[in-house]
């Protein structure tokens, strides 16, 4: 069977109805109104969301700048002005040399453990 | 910087009306549009009723896309025709067997004029139309596109998302399916065909 018989057989296939444009038409338009009435409130309602979120931003921007304010710090906080520092080198011969024993203060600090030798050798004390 | 598409649309100004939740946009594209997508599922679901929603499911879709749709990348057309045929063989592979519409036969004796003619007519088409239902969904889809729809290979194979060289693959093999079946299983089509084209 050639191609072009083929093709003869195939031009008597059935034809397909008429095409129900007008149905389409219409549900395509039924479902674009459905679909911009959903957008418009979604719309209003991210818009809604803005506008409250903005305001509470803003608050609480407003409420974090009037508490960090010197004059009116509310986090409990207190602040020592600093007076004045003392970075002068400390002289050796007029420094009055510590008269604690360091030795057994370290010792004190260990107080507890079972075996105070394991972390500080006996020598060493 | 020139941001015209390349490519020609002529349903693009319809799209961007659509875009816009314009109606008579809307309108033009679905009556531009529509009565080929409804023939092509037709022909391959061979079923009125999946082929409407099929055209209603890919026309929603168009509408859906429409504001993001970026011109110049694919003809909307051919687009359309892609998801159709998608849509389409979803159908098919969702149904484990699907309807032959030809159950208005018994009716049809009493009311057309020439009836005998016309019977053999519509046994025929029916024949024809059981013959390409028995092909397999992506060479009915190319004989679809090509013969009945006279889409060129190239428009075919962007509508089946499948090269030139893969079209013609399909077409191949469906017409030696269906030359093999009106020849061996089935040639009574070939002798009322003859008798049917002698009347």
């Amino acid at each position: 069977m050639t191609d072009k018989s083929l093709n003869l057989i195939l031009d008597q296939a059935s034809p397909p109805p008429p095409c129900p444009s007008d149905k389409l038409v219409a549900n395509m338009f039924a479902h674009m109104e459905a679909q911009m009435a959903s957008d418009s409130t979604d719309l209003a309602r991210n818009r809604r969301f803005m506008a409250w979120g903005s305001m509470a931003a803003a608050l609480l921007v407003a409420f974090g700048i009037i508490a960090n304010l010197p004059d009116s710090f509310s986090f409990g906080t207190k602040l020592s002005p600093i007076v004045a520092i003392n970075d002068s080198i400390e002289n050796d011969l007029t420094a009055v040399p510590s008269t604690g024993d360091y030795a057994d203060d370290f010792a004190n600090q260990l107080i507890g453990y079972d075996d105070i030798s394991v972390i500080v050798p006996i020598n060493d004390l | 910087m020139n941001s015209e598409p390349l490519l020609f649309d002529p349903l693009l100004g319809h799209l961007r009306g659509i875009a816009n939740g314009e109606k008579p946009a809307a309108e033009a594209l679905v009556r531009a549009i529509s009565p080929k997508l409804f023939r092509i599922a037709y022909r391959i679901m061979q079923n009125t009723h999946d082929a409407e929603e099929i055209t209603q499911e890919t026309l929603i879709r168009i509408w859906a896309i429409a504001k993001t749709w970026k011109a110049g990348q694919a003809r909307i057309e051919t687009w359309a025709y892609r998801v159709a045929t998608n849509l389409c063989f979803d159908r098919l592979r969702a149904k484990s067997r699907f309807e032959q519409g030809s159950d208005e036969l018994d009716d049809f004796m009493d009311n057309a004029p020439n009836a005998e003619a016309e019977l053999v007519h519509r046994e025929i088409a029916n024949e024809i139309d059981r013959a390409l239902a028995t092909l397999p969904h992506r060479q009915r889809a190319a004989i679809v596109l090509t013969y009945f729809e006279g889409m060129s290979a190239k428009l075919a194979g962007e509508a089946l998302e499948v090269s030139v060289e893969a079209i013609e693959s399909l077409l191949a093999r469906a017409k030696k399916t269906l030359k093999q079946k009106f020849l061996d299983e089935e040639p009574e089509i070939l002798t009322d065909f003859v008798a049917f084209a002698a009347i």
